[in-house]
């Protein structure tokens, strides 16, 4: 994987070095003593990639692709199996929780499922002021009661609101919520995980626009993954398309959107349903594979319009290819 | 001139709740063609699926179908009784619904599904059933029908669930089927396949379609006609090309605008229509949206604009709309 | 959402007048509860206090029975006791036993699921054999074997119910807690730095509740008629002071003699409490159970 990466350097908040992620299946003693093989899910295959300062950086793909595994991996949710994560500059990866806890202020999270991410019994203002109150990023209770109906505002509520539960609110309204959880200890880099798949179409607008208008005024930076290419193309600068566990393709926005390489990244595009077009017959077949038993070769094998031999041999890696990195051995 | 195949008037579909009662559907009336794609469209609690559910009898307490007609090939469904409606479920008319895990009964194989189906409707012997299973799992591209008719539900993945699915669906070869959000919960290449799938075999044995979803993208892609809905009522219907190049409701428009789109100029915000859905038990005096909306007038916050019928054979409820359906393009940018 | 914000306006209240069984079980209860507490003053006599006690009066039939003498109501037992005042002190043993015990096995076993169900692994494993192991005997079986192993007593009987009850709340406590465990906002939780401590007490465990009180007014009733069924065999209660359940004892041996009132009475008693706490306990779970969205 050598010179795929942009350098290691002060620009990039992120950095992230061939992430390795598995999941052992259950297996008990009865297994080992029958001698059933012990099986893992490789849900994320060395992935690398950096994000700079206030930039939006998108990891794109299906379910099963390993975009959310690497997301909570990034932020420590989970354990790596091996790789590196810089962020600002420290290699957190194998950080103890003590060591994380300067790291946690810096790096928040915001989660898809608005009606799963809130604690039912917690009121809004406190679960808004817990985050800053146990990273003591503020002095006391009063100054965390002024920031909490700040970053309310912020966030298009009133202050009554506060005293309220997540319950009565709408999807729209509590994901506005997480998001304000996610500020609350002025955070430089957030990871969006899918904030926006579970909202009906008019309230993901509103809730888009708040996330880049904060984005401009905290100067924050975004991994913002999603499975939804429009949306993507709305927030994203830079994105990263990824297939049971490999990233295929990563490069800029518009150049990855208007000329495509990897056959899966073109597939996905085709597939997108758009208003502005009539959808193309020939959608990609099959399924995707598990990702416990790795084929040897390209992971896209199984699928692809324009596969060679090669491809079933041979692991196809991350080059620069016109402008953006691609791994597919048509261009190789 | 095709036969109407289904004529809705006046459908409202009430719930009683503790709260208050939701008017889940109020006032919904439109028709459908033999071999037709209707597509209904709207947000959560627009009332579309409940409109899915109220066609087939499938409403439950608190909720009651408080007035209309259902006029299916000539008759009203919704005076027919619970044995009849039997008889019409699966044979004449059929659903899919999202959820392919929970649709299917996880502790049968496919094969029993089918052709419980089967033998429920059709008057096809044993072997003769066997076959026609083994054919309609054909017809929906599932490779090795033979064999995998002895699978279960939890042995096929998401997409080849949902295409089992349909298979039921079509068994019996109902002249209407209704899909209630059928490729939500799928990955986006297999949305696609499970779309065209729907759109070939509807366009093979003649059968019409009227397709849930809060998906305008995919009901561009796909149907004939579209409607749409909001806070229980249709306020735009007409022919989809028309309709999502030209709107006339305000509504409309707004969703159209708020969709990021794969090509074209990017927008630096994404338009967005102001303030939110209103609370089911509390809805506005006159017209549901004008609290919303950039065009309403003080008739607005008095009087529910009535639908009526604008050129051709586009309707709207509007007391605003647009002139001459301003081009989705342009709009105030 | 409704403007009005009070229990009393809650969709929770508006159900509970208008359901039958809930009522009922309500009324019962509470007659228990206030029989309890209030009794004492009332009744004819302290049925422990033998002084006051007079052997001529044994086995008198109730009031309206040929023989029956106004004083005592529900007639009286071998000793002379009169059978209300009797009931009325059995049921403050039979309810002060019961709710400590679910009190306590309710606190051990939340705290022992709260741990297995949170940390999971071996721990979770060795916990939850503990369970099965346990739930393998029958729950009588286990309560007798201790008290026939370490003799009679108020102490030694609540540590053998509750050393029976608590797997029920364990096993309940660590299913919920496995379903929270997966929710976002634990995530969110572990992602502020929170260690598991905080996460456990403040996230998890007010939403785990829930089951909890359900389950935990059932089991009032639970333990009255393990309670009884321990003191019916001799095991439990110490016969100084009865509880309901010892006074059928008591009462049984002459029961088929005709004198039926001393065994009767005392378990129609316990039948009615366990009814109406079933009743209660029954609309709670119907009420808590998430149903439509």
């Amino acid at each position: 994987m050598i010179g795929n990466h942009p350098r290691e350097n002060a620009e990039n908040i992120l950095e992230v070095r061939d992430l390795v992620q598995t999941f052992s299946q259950p297996y008990g003693i009865l297994d080992r003593l029958t001698g059933k093989p012990r099986k893992t899910v490789h849900a994320v295959n060395g992935v690398s990639f950096s994000i700079r300062r206030k930039e939006v950086f998108s990891l794109v793909g299906e379910s099963g692709c390993g975009k959310s595994t690497t997301a909570r991996t990034i932020v420590r949710l989970l354990e790596p199996r091996s790789g590196s994560i810089v962020f600002d500059g420290e290699d957190i990866s194998a950080y103890s929780p003590t060591r994380m806890m300067h790291v946690r202020k810096k790096m928040q999270m915001i989660f898809q499922d608005p009606y799963a991410s809130l604690n039912p019994r917690q009121r809004i203002k406190d679960i808004i002021m817990e985050p800053m109150l146990f990273h003591k990023t503020v002095a006391g209770k009063e100054e965390a009661h002024a920031e909490m109906y700040r970053l309310l505002d912020i966030v298009g509520f009133r202050p009554e609101q506060a005293e309220r539960y997540p319950h009565q609110f709408s999807g729209g309204q509590r994901q506005r919520i997480g998001i304000a959880r996610a500020l609350s200890t002025n955070p430089s880099f957030i990871v969006a995980d899918e904030p926006v798949s579970a909202l009906d179409v008019s309230i993901q607008a509103q809730v888009l626009n708040l996330m880049m208008d904060l984005k401009d005024e905290f100067s924050l930076s975004y991994l913002f993954i999603a499975h939804d290419l429009s949306v993507v193309r709305h927030v994203t600068e830079r994105l990263g398309i990824m297939y049971l566990g490999f990233l295929v393709e990563q490069g800029d926005r518009d150049v990855i959107f208007d000329t495509p390489l990897h056959p899966y990244t073109r597939a996905l595009l085709a597939a997108a349903p758009t208003l502005d077009r009539e959808r193309t017959g020939d959608p990609l077949q099959g399924d995707v594979p598990s990702p416990i038993d790795l084929p040897p070769g390209c992971p896209f094998v199984s699928r692809c319009p324009r596969r060679m031999d090669v491809c079933s041999r041979e692991r196809p890696v991350l080059r620069k290819i016109e402008g953006r990195f691609a791994a597919c051995h048509l261009y190789q | 001139m095709a036969e109407l195949l289904l004529e809705v008037r006046n459908l409202r579909t009430y719930f009683e709740l503790f709260r208050g009662t939701v008017k889940a559907v109020d006032g919904v009336s439109f028709t459908l063609e033999a071999g037709e794609i209707l597509g209904i469209v709207g947000e959560s609690g627009g009332g579309k699926s409940v409109t899915g559910f109220s066609l087939l009898g499938l409403i439950d307490p608190p909720g009651r179908i408080a007035d209309g007609e259902v006029i299916f090939r000539g008759e009203d469904l919704l005076k027919k009784s619970a044995e009849e409606m039997r008889r019409i479920r699966g044979k004449e008319i059929s659903m899919i619904f999202q959820d392919p895990m929970t649709s299917l009964n996880p502790l049968q194989t496919i094969g029993r599904q089918l052709d419980e189906m089967l033998a429920l409707h059709t008057s096809l012997s044993a072997s003769q059933r066997r076959n026609r299973a083994v054919e309609l799992l054909t017809e929906v591209g599932i490779p090795n029908p033979a064999d995998r008719l002895e699978n279960y539900p939890h042995q096929f993945s998401g997409g080849m669930r949902q295409r089992v699915v349909i298979a039921i669906a079509l068994a019996a070869n109902p002249g209407l089927i209704i899909a209630d959000e059928p490729t939500t919960a799928l990955d986006v290449t297999v949305q696609a396949q499970i779309l065209t799938l729907m759109e070939n075999l509807v366009k093979k044995f003649g059968s019409s379609l009227i397709l849930i979803t809060h998906d305008l993208a995919v009901v561009s892609e796909m149907t004939h006609r579209v409607a749409v809905m909001y806070c229980g009522r249709i306020v735009e219907e007409g022919p989809t090309k028309e309709l999502i190049r030209a709107p006339y409701h305000p509504y409309t428009m707004g969703l159209l605008e708020s969709i990021p789109r794969m090509a074209g100029t990017r927008l630096p915000r994404l338009p967005q229509i102001p303030g939110m859905v209103p609370s089911l038990f509390d809805l506005p005096r006159g017209c549901s949206f004008e609290p919303r909306c950039p065009r309403a007038t003080a008739r607005c916050r008095e009087e529910i604009p009535e639908m009526r019928r604008m050129t051709g054979n586009r309707r709207t409820a509007c007391h605003n709309p647009q002139t001459a359906g301003k081009e989705a393009a342009d709009y105030d940018r | 959402m409704t403007k009005k914000d009070g229990f009393f306006q809650s969709e929770f209240f508006h159900n509970f007048v208008r359901s039958p069984g809930a009522m009922a079980g309500l009324v019962v209860v509470l007659f228990f509860l206030l029989m309890a507490v209030f009794g004492p003053f009332f009744t004819p006599q302290n049925p422990y206090d033998i002084g006051t006690l007079d052997l001529m009066d044994a086995y008198k039939p109730p009031v309206w029975m040929e023989g029956g003498d106004p004083a005592f109501v529900l007639g009286t037992d071998e000793q002379g006791r009169d059978m209300l005042s009797a009931i009325v002190y059995g049921s403050r043993i039979s309810l002060f036993i019961s709710m400590i015990v679910v009190v306590l096995s309710c606190i051990f076993g939340t705290v022992l699921g709260l741990t297995a169900g949170y940390f999971g692994g071996r721990l979770d494993s060795f916990l939850m054999r503990i369970v099965d192991i346990q739930l393998s005997f029958p729950a009588m079986l286990v309560a007798l074997f201790i008290m026939a192993a370490f003799g009679r007593g108020f102490g030694k009987l609540v540590a053998a119910l509750t050393i029976v009850g608590w797997v029920l709340y364990a096993r309940t406590v660590r299913s919920s807690v496995l379903v929270e465990k997966k929710k976002e906002y634990v995530d969110a939780a572990r992602l502020i730095g929170l260690s598991p401590f905080p996460i456990i007490v403040r996230h998890v465990l007010p939403n785990v509740l829930t089951p909890l009180i359900v389950i935990a007014t059932i089991q009032v009733g639970t333990v009255i008629l393990t309670e009884a069924t321990l003191s019916y065999l001799g095991v439990g209660v110490p016969v100084t002071r009865p509880s309901l359940g010892l006074l059928v004892k008591n009462g049984y041996d002459v029961l088929f003699s005709g004198l039926w009132w001393s065994s009767v009475f005392p378990g129609m008693f316990i039948m009615l409490l366990v009814f109406g706490i079933n009743l209660l306990g029954d609309f709670l779970r119907d009420e808590f159970n998430p149903r439509l969205k």
